[in-house]
């Protein structure tokens, strides 16, 4: 089993150049290497899913590929000029912005990106500790980006699946 | 003052915008805007049925969704006074609802036969929520575009159906005995 864990997560970290959805996501893992900074494909994601979490799996339905960033404030210098930097850099790749949330002290930014055939979607889930950067070839279903959001925010998160995904 | 007279023209069309410019930093509260072009991504889903595809339909006609909510909201009464008292006049009370536990208003604007705003207020023991939904608005579709989108509160507006379907069908009956 443990074997199975090191071949997804080595699938999942592996750095493919090629899988980068955005210039703007690739240039500021670029100016934060440390940054946990992860790959995933549509059937790495699924195996994520260890615990065959339906919504999960409807989340995902439509995602070819994800990028996950996560800058922890406490360790680099983000402040919010650099976060209106980064959402400017995504507007000029013509991300637009669909929906934004605060609950409870998190910023939730959901931008789309609609190139034809391929479409792009962009997750900010800033907070005063840390930013994360979902970045997806595909898009989560609009019917279900609410309650996506909110699994973000909820103890079964994404963060947590990758953590326990690691550990 | 031709620019001063458009501000305060625009900023009276939005019944809650001087309500949200008061309390949309206040951390305290959950705020949601939803744009036009998450609404128009509707119009892309595959309707499994044909009551589906009238709300996808429905759903791709709105241009915005904004809510305040506040939980554990020791002001939710005062909140929501306070919300009905800025509303403009020209909005018509389409529902109300009172129980132990909250108030409840539904509100429309209609221009040109159609209705182009429903403003949701809700005060509860210790919760707050108001809601504008804005765009073309299809009533009858309302409660089912809750939904589908997971808006809580407007579920309530199935009971709006089921009063307006039993009126009709009142009304067909007295007219079937009419004829």
């Amino acid at each position: 089993m443990k074997a199975i864990h090191y071949l997804l997560l080595t699938m999942a970290m592996f750095p493919l150049i090629s899988m980068a959805q955005s210039s703007t996501t690739e240039k500021l893992q670029q100016q934060y290497p440390n940054a946990l900074n992860l790959f995933f494909y549509h059937n790495t994601l699924r195996m994520i899913n260890q615990q065959e979490n339906e919504a999960f799996d409807d989340f995902i339905k439509d995602i070819e590929k994800m990028r996950f960033l996560l800058i922890k404030k406490s360790e680099h210098l983000f402040n919010a000029q650099a976060y209106a930097d980064l959402v400017a850099d995504y507007q000029a790749e013509h991300f637009e912005p669909i929906m934004t949330a605060r609950h409870e002290g998190r910023n939730f930014d959901v931008y789309l990106k609609d190139a034809g055939k391929s479409k792009g979607m962009l997750v900010l889930v800033n907070d005063a500790e840390s930013l994360w950067i979902l970045d997806i070839l595909g898009t989560i279903a609009p019917d279900k980006v609410g309650s996506f959001l909110s699994t973000l925010d909820k103890n079964t998160d994404i963060s947590q699946k990758i953590s326990e995904f690691i550990d | 003052m031709f620019l001063a007279t458009s501000l305060s023209a625009a900023y009276g069309q939005d019944a809650i915008s001087k309500f949200f410019s008061k309390y949309e930093n206040d951390e305290s509260f959950t705020n949601v805007n939803v744009s036009s072009r998450m609404f128009g991504l509707f119009t892309k889903m595959e309707a499994e049925t044909p009551e589906d595809k009238e709300v996808l339909e429905a759903i791709s006609k709105l241009k915005g969704l904004k809510i305040l909510a506040k939980e554990n909201a020791r002001n939710s009464r005062e909140l929501y006074r306070e919300a009905l008292s800025l509303l403009p006049k020209n909005y018509e009370e389409l529902m109300s609802v009172r129980d132990q536990d909250k108030d409840m208003k539904f509100l429309i604007q209609e221009s040109g036969g159609k209705i182009s705003e429903m403003v949701m207020v809700l005060g509860g023991n210790n919760e707050f929520v108001i809601l504008s939904l804005f765009g073309e608005i299809d009533l009858k579709q309302i409660s089912r575009i809750g939904s589908r989108m997971n808006i809580n509160g407007l579920e309530s507006l199935e009971k709006m159906e089921g009063t307006q379907q039993k009126k009709e069908g009142a009304n067909d009956n007295s007219r079937g005995r009419q004829n």
